[in-house]
């Protein structure tokens, strides 16, 4: 299988960027560092750019606009593209969200840095979201049950829509 | 033989006036007194004992024991309480071997008046009893009644023993003192022994061999005494009184031979009891290495489930992370795509398929129309712009088609389906391991709960405790020994001494006669011995083999019974292999009862539960009436308690096919199953339901109807299923096993 995104992607480099404000919460939910599996129920996320991911999902489940503003201003990098940590099955959801949102004849579709800024405004939209679940976690329930029911709730919902 | 006829009881505690005529049918001699506790069953139980015994019969501090009715207030005019027992005996009696050849009718009376005195401390009662009578009746062939020549004490005494109360008027908890006392109560083994030991050799007749025995052995000293004095000699004198002194000392010691040997029996019950609890420790150290190493195999366990849980947690956090999952929350997206670009696959216009070609067209100079190429025509710049658009178009076409192809590659997720069903796969190894850990866990805890209950110092104190015992023991077997010794040597003088006297008494002709009454004594108390021992071992041997045959049929199916409740009960029933009775060791007159266990183990009374006892006690009592051919009444309270399902029925059959007389007051619920009440049916030649009507439903019982205010029991005639005005309690009229009696047939 080709690697076509991921390499389109690695080729120059764009910063994978969360909300600033929400860095202490998102980095309550993901592995202290690569290979810290020790404790997955309450860090369920085993990369930041996971958690990235799953919030650009939510986002398109439920519909929501990608973050305005200018992305410097609430945006906090905590990856570069060039760093290859976006991998060819992810790089390729980008792209297809790309052209359903930027529109197939739209020049800007193929260019990394913009379907990495719809990703990153996509992200922005859908992490509070997700951080409001796990947050309120009913007793007993642990933040790797809680994002896993989330998943499944989005799924029924997208599979409704779609 | 004695059988009950009748008794009479008048103003004793809660009974103002009953009368039981106990069945005399050899056919159903059961008779049957159904009484709910705080009824008036050992009220009644001691009405008869006070009425055969006088004081003596009661328990506790006769004089403070109130036999007057509850709600009498003691005044100076008095109040008279009266129990008469009417009986009928064969003319036999323990010290008679023969009967006389008619049987003959006693009427034992006995009243006593209670009057008012002023208590002069606390805690003395404020009355008194005066005027206490007792009679005995003889009926005459012609009817008549005439005082009986011997008196009561002695009659009832050769009759009942008063040292046999327990056993022919018989509380169970009571009559367990044969097998060491009931479950919350402990007395001396020695005790045991004495009380087992007279039952027997009073049952038996052992008695009176023993007795005649004794008396022949006195009569004989006096004879040799008198031959001696006959001779008027001083040195035989003096030989005499050295052979009185051997002899003194040889009572001394076989007195403190016995005191030893009760000494030991009891040290040796200890020892029994502290091995017993020794072994039971030295058991749980056994389990205490098992226990350790069930909780290593269980921490390794523990730590495996745990090790597979974590992996199983990091296949659900790596699901968060799975492109299929993200493209199911993407579907609309996928799909919009898909249908978007596919049209333009469709056509050709991505990704730019045609360009080669055309681009070869050019080259060979004519189109696929047959129109020439070479020259500037305007066909051929339409080609050419075709050419110049599509590669401008190419990279962003190509980028649409790498888009579509993976569009259709993800689409193919969408549903979620796979996901899901993996996700759920992981979920759910993740509950079964988590259940195996609780499981795990729970185990630990309750190894943990386990060894926490084995006190290793309590096994030392047991070791201790053992050590010091062995030591008295060892101590007390040294001075038996020396007085085993001593006693030998001593026997051995006074047969020298003996023997010289007798030589000497031979030159005088008075006593050479007085010699020869004392050698026909000397013969007959060793015949006599002789046949004592033979009795003695051939009855003790019958009456053991029927003990445990009794016991055995008490015991029966409780192997296979399902319906015992009491799993304790159970299993110590399942432990007890045999039982009888045995000779003390060195003694030739004392029994003690014994249950052994498969391994042929004897075990001590604390660890035969009360059931156990019960049964052990009764089969003991039925055993020694059967084999000394004792007829008498067997008057029992309580014997049921604690025995259930086939045990229960089975002890109530062997009571009523045993007994001669079985007047057993029991509770409803030992006669709650229907096995019981078929046999009461069968057996029953009387029954009676006694009812306290104090217990009425304003005070917490269930007695229907309040009768009467004061604290009276009322006896009525009423089987185990049926009901009268006196006795009917709530729920019985809807409940259809029992039935309402006829006002006419109902009671007294």
């Amino acid at each position: 299988m080709s690697d076509f995104f991921s390499d389109l992607l690695r080729a120059t480099s764009h910063g994978l960027v969360l909300p600033r404000e929400d860095d202490d919460a998102i980095n309550r939910y993901v592995a202290m560092h690569a290979g810290d599996r020790t404790n997955v129920e309450s860090r369920p996320f085993p990369r930041q750019v996971d958690f990235w991911a799953f919030c650009i999902a939510t986002a398109l489940a439920l519909k929501l606009e990608p973050r305005d503003g200018s992305i410097s201003r609430w945006g906090k990098t905590f990856i570069y593209t060039n760093q290859g940590i976006v991998d060819n099955d992810l790089a390729s959801l980008l792209a297809i969200v790309a052209v359903a949102k930027i529109g197939l004849d739209d020049p800007g579709v193929t260019e990394s840095r913009r379907i990495v800024e719809l990703a990153n405004r996509l992200a922005a939209a859908g992490c509070p979201e997700v951080l409001r679940k796990l947050q309120n976690s009913p007793l007993r329930t642990t933040p790797l049950d809680q994002a896993l029911e989330f998943a499944r709730s989005l799924q029924e919902q997208a599979y409704d829509d779609s | 033989m004695l059988l009950i006829r009748r008794i009479e009881i008048v103003n004793f505690a809660c009974f103002d006036q009953v009368e039981i005529r106990p069945s005399a049918n050899p056919k159903r001699p059961l008779t049957v007194i159904r009484a709910e506790n705080g009824s008036g069953k050992t009220t009644l139980l001691r009405a008869i004992r006070w009425g055969m015994y006088g004081e003596q019969g009661l328990p506790g501090n006769p004089g403070s024991f109130s036999l007057h009715p509850a709600a009498w207030q003691p005044d100076s005019q008095g109040i008279e309480t009266r129990v008469s027992i009417l009986f009928e005996t064969d003319g036999s009696s323990r010290l008679q071997l023969e009967g006389k050849p008619t049987n003959i009718e006693y009427e034992l009376r006995r009243s006593v008046t209670t009057v008012h005195r002023e208590p002069s401390a606390k805690d003395e009662p404020d009355f008194r009893r005066v005027r206490e009578e007792a009679q005995l009746l003889e009926r005459e062939p012609d009817g008549s009644w005439v005082p009986n020549v011997h008196g009561v004490g002695r009659v009832i005494e050769e009759l009942l023993p008063w040292s046999l109360r327990d056993f022919f008027v018989m509380d169970a908890d009571e009559a367990a003192d044969f097998v060491g006392g009931s479950e919350n109560k402990e007395i001396q083994r020695h005790e045991v022994i004495g009380k087992t030991s007279f039952a027997v050799r009073a049952l038996l007749g052992l008695e009176v061999f023993d007795s005649t025995a004794e008396r022949v052995a006195s009569l004989r000293r006096d004879f040799e005494r008198d031959a001696t004095k006959a001779t008027r000699n001083a040195e035989l004198a003096e030989k005499q009184a050295e052979l009185d002194h051997v002899r003194g000392r040889l009572d001394e010691i076989e007195k403190r031979l016995e005191r030893n040997r009760h000494e030991r029996a009891d040290t040796d019950e200890r020892l029994a009891q502290g091995r017993g609890r020794l072994e039971a420790l030295i058991g749980s150290l056994g389990a205490h290495d098992a226990l350790r190493q069930r909780l290593t195999d269980n921490e390794k366990h523990t730590q495996r489930a745990n090790e597979e849980r974590r992996s199983a947690a990091r296949e659900l956090s790596n699901d968060l992370t799975r492109v299929e999952m993200l493209a199911s929350l993407a579907a609309r997206e996928v799909r919009h795509v898909e249908q978007l670009l596919q049209p333009l696959y469709d056509d050709g216009s991505i990704p730019v398929r045609h360009l080669p070609f055309v681009k070869r067209l050019l080259e060979t100079g004519t189109c696929v129309c047959g129109q020439d190429l070479t020259s500037a025509s305007d066909h051929a710049n339409h080609i050419q712009e075709v050419i110049d658009r599509s590669t401008e178009q190419k990279d962003h076409a190509d980028h649409l088609a790498e888009v579509l192809d993976a569009a259709t590659g993800l689409g193919r997720h969408a549903d979620g389906e796979e996901w899901a069903d993996r996700t759920d796969d992981h979920a759910k190894a993740v509950a079964v391991l988590d259940e195996e850990i609780n499981n795990l866990t729970q185990t630990r805890l309750d190894i943990d709960s386990k060894l926490d209950d084995i006190d290793d110092e309590e096994v030392e104190n047991a070791r201790g405790r053992i050590g010091m015992l062995e030591q008295s023991l060892s101590k007390i077997d040294r001075e038996i020994t020396s007085d085993q010794e001593a006693r030998e040597q001593l026997a051995k003088d006074s047969n020298k001494l003996e023997g010289d006297i007798r030589a000497a008494r031979r030159q005088e002709a008075q006593a050479r006669d007085l010699e020869r009454y004392e050698e026909t004594a000397a013969m007959l108390v060793q015949v006599l011995r002789q046949a004592y021992a033979r009795i003695q071992d051939e009855q003790v041997r019958e009456l053991d083999a029927e003990m445990n045959a009794l016991f055995g049929s008490m015991a029966a199916n409780v192997f296979d019974d399902e319906a015992v409740e009491d799993n304790q009960h159970k299993a110590t029933l399942r432990m007890i292999a045999k039982v009888g009775l045995r000779p003390l060791e060195d003694t030739s007159a004392e029994y003690e009862i014994f249950a052994d266990n498969s391994r042929g183990r004897s075990m001590p009374p604390t660890e035969i539960n009360g059931a156990s006892r019960r049964i052990l006690a009764l089969s003991f009592v039925l055993g020694l009436c059967k084999v000394s051919r004792t007829v008498a009444p067997l008057v029992a309270d309580s014997l049921l308690n604690f025995t259930s399902g086939s045990v229960r029925t089975n002890t109530l059959r062997v009571t009523a096919e045993t007994a001669s007389q079985p007047i057993l007051l029991l509770t409803g619920s030992d006669l709650e199953s229907q096995n019981e009440i078929d046999l009461v049916n069968r057996y029953a030649g009387a029954t009676y339901t006694l009812t306290g009507q104090w217990q009425h439903v304003d005070q917490g019982g269930d007695v229907v109807r309040l009768t009467d205010n004061r604290q009276v029991s009322l006896l009525c005639d009423c089987g185990p299923r049926e009901y009268c005005d006196v006795c009917e309690r709530l729920g019985q009229a809807q409940d259809e096993r029992c039935t309402r009696r006829q006002e006419s047939e109902a009671p007294r």
